[in-house]
């Protein structure tokens, strides 16, 4: 079947205008956020102790969440761990999490802000949850290094409605679908981190792991 | 008489379509409106994209450039054309729905190729993928992804610097992209990592060997587009290195090192010309046009 001009043309334009008028369609999540308590971290998380600290006294923010908690948690024999949780109740347009390999540290002091940070490693890995092994919880594990020389070991996740998600791609994938499907956008991140001490980055690692395995039931049962 | 005929044909056949044209133009900037804008902030805001602004224009010189094969050209609705068209505007209404700012503008030189190819068939899409390809340069890379390219080449141009470093007789040791000089720490930081300059010298140099060179010539340097890039900001490292060693940290403050993109651009367009004119010495078979 060949095509007229004249109908090719008129095709072209309903096509784009039904692209442009899909496009225009409000977000029907959008609205006041939901409140919502960010899940407590109780003053013992399995071998370690945590305590809740001060925004101003954490050194991970991120400013587009709409709620957030840091705490400090000291294991026997390992460098502190700190816990942050940001949640944010919706995500409209560029209103995302950061991920932590582009959204660095910054302390008090820190006039310029998270300046001489980068990453030195990236990788996701699986931390399994029971003695099974059947229950596994992926995370990105981050290695950043400070001009000073100081490194700095992170294990973070996304959540997105009782999933846990890995990585920004993934999280960003989910979030696109559930976008599509009209399902609401809620999502938090999860983000341990502690100085690597005597370049024992194993060490970092299995602290935060064994942190990351405490706290993952409380905050899959505290969040939506 | 015949003249008078002749010359009516195109004002009437401009005429005729004069409102389904316009319609079409209207109905492109209220769908891509959104996506068109946030493109402009980038490049305005974001100054290692500023060559955002060029690309648009050249892809249309490009095209003008070829104004007589599109005036000569058969022209034909064609339904493989409606396919591509259908598929940019999904990936469209995707981006828009699930908020991702990438995906729509991906979507925008795909849509616009498939309208070309549907309206003018495949004579016109032949002569117009170039520019719609060319197009995509003006697209930022998500973030997640500049940062994992830019670390590789930190990497890499921090382990080369500090081996090349050594022939200049500069005492160096490297741990991952620092670089210890026995009184400063360099860092091969993120705006020293060279990606924009490589999409920068893409930008021009696919339309210098585009219009320049011909046969395997052509192959060769698009091949070499990429590597001479990288090589050129590593140059730039190196010369900041050497220098820093021997006459002290003062040259960070430098505008050669602040405008570092401006000479990486300038350095690597200058070894592809070299490049190109070196080839020209080797014959190359060039097909009668």
């Amino acid at each position: 079947m060949s095509l007229v001009s004249h109908s090719a043309w008129w095709i072209a334009i309903v096509l784009l205008g039904i692209a442009g008028a899909v496009t225009r369609i409000g977000d029907p999540v959008q609205g006041a956020p939901q409140t919502l308590s960010l899940p407590i971290i109780d003053s013992d998380v399995g071998d370690v102790t945590c305590s809740a600290i001060e925004a101003q006294e954490a050194s991970y923010h991120d400013p587009g969440v709409h709620l957030s908690g840091s705490w400090r948690c000291r294991g026997h024999g390992s460098a502190p761990i700190e816990v942050y949780l940001g949640y944010l109740t919706r995500s409209a347009g560029d209103e995302k999490l950061r991920s932590p390999a582009t959204n660095y540290p910054s302390g008090p002091g820190d006039a310029q802000g998270q300046r001489g940070w980068g990453y030195e490693s990236k990788r996701k890995v699986k931390i399994v949850l029971d003695n099974d092994g059947q229950l596994k919880l992926p995370v990105t594990v981050l290695l950043l290094r400070h001009a000073s020389g100081r490194r700095m070991a992170v294990t973070y996740w996304y959540h997105l409605y009782g999933t846990p998600l890995p990585d920004e791609l993934q999280y960003r994938l989910a979030l696109m679908l559930c976008k599509i499907m009209r399902q609401p956008s809620g999502t938090a991140i999860v983000r341990l981190a502690s100085w690597v001490v005597d370049d024992d980055l194993d060490a970092a690692l299995a602290a935060q792991r064994a942190l990351a395995t405490a706290l993952y039931p409380r905050i899959k049962s505290a969040l939506p | 008489m015949k003249e008078r005929m002749l010359a009516a044909v195109p004002i009437a056949h401009w005429r005729r379509n004069f409102l389904p044209l316009a319609a079409l133009c209207s109905l492109f900037v209220f769908t891509y409106y959104q996506t068109l804008q946030s493109l402009v902030v980038h490049w305005w805001t974001h100054p290692f994209y500023s060559h955002g602004f060029m690309i648009p224009p050249l892809a249309a010189y490009v095209l003008w450039t070829k104004r007589e094969d599109f005036r000569h050209c058969r022209k034909k609705p064609s339904w493989a054309g409606l396919g591509v068209l259908l598929v940019g505007l999904i990936v469209f209404v995707v981006g828009v729905l699930g908020n991702e700012e990438f995906i729509e503008q991906v979507s925008l030189p795909l849509t616009l190729f498939g309208l070309l190819y549907f309206l003018g068939g495949s004579k016109v899409a032949g002569l117009s993928w170039f520019s719609m390809l060319y197009l995509y340069l003006m697209i930022p890379p998500p973030l997640p992804v500049y940062k994992a390219v830019s670390l590789e080449l930190r990497l890499l141009d921090a382990h080369w610097v500090a081996v090349a470093a050594r022939w200049f007789g500069v005492p160096i040791f490297r741990d991952g992209y620092f670089l210890y000089l026995p009184d400063i720490v360099l860092e091969v930081a993120d705006a020293c990592s060279g990606v924009f300059s490589i999409v920068a010298l893409l930008s021009l140099g696919l339309l210098y060997i585009r219009k320049q060179h011909w046969g395997w010539h052509r192959y060769a340097l698009l091949l070499l587009l990429v590597p001479i890039a990288i090589l050129a900001n590593g140059i730039r490292i190196l010369m900041i290195t050497v220098l820093t060693y021997y006459s002290g940290p003062w040259i960070l403050d430098t505008t050669f090192h602040s405008f570092n993109g401006t000479f990486n651009f300038l350095l690597s367009l200058g070894m592809l010309i070299g490049l190109g004119m070196l080839l020209r010495c080797i014959p190359v078979w060039r097909s009668a046009r």
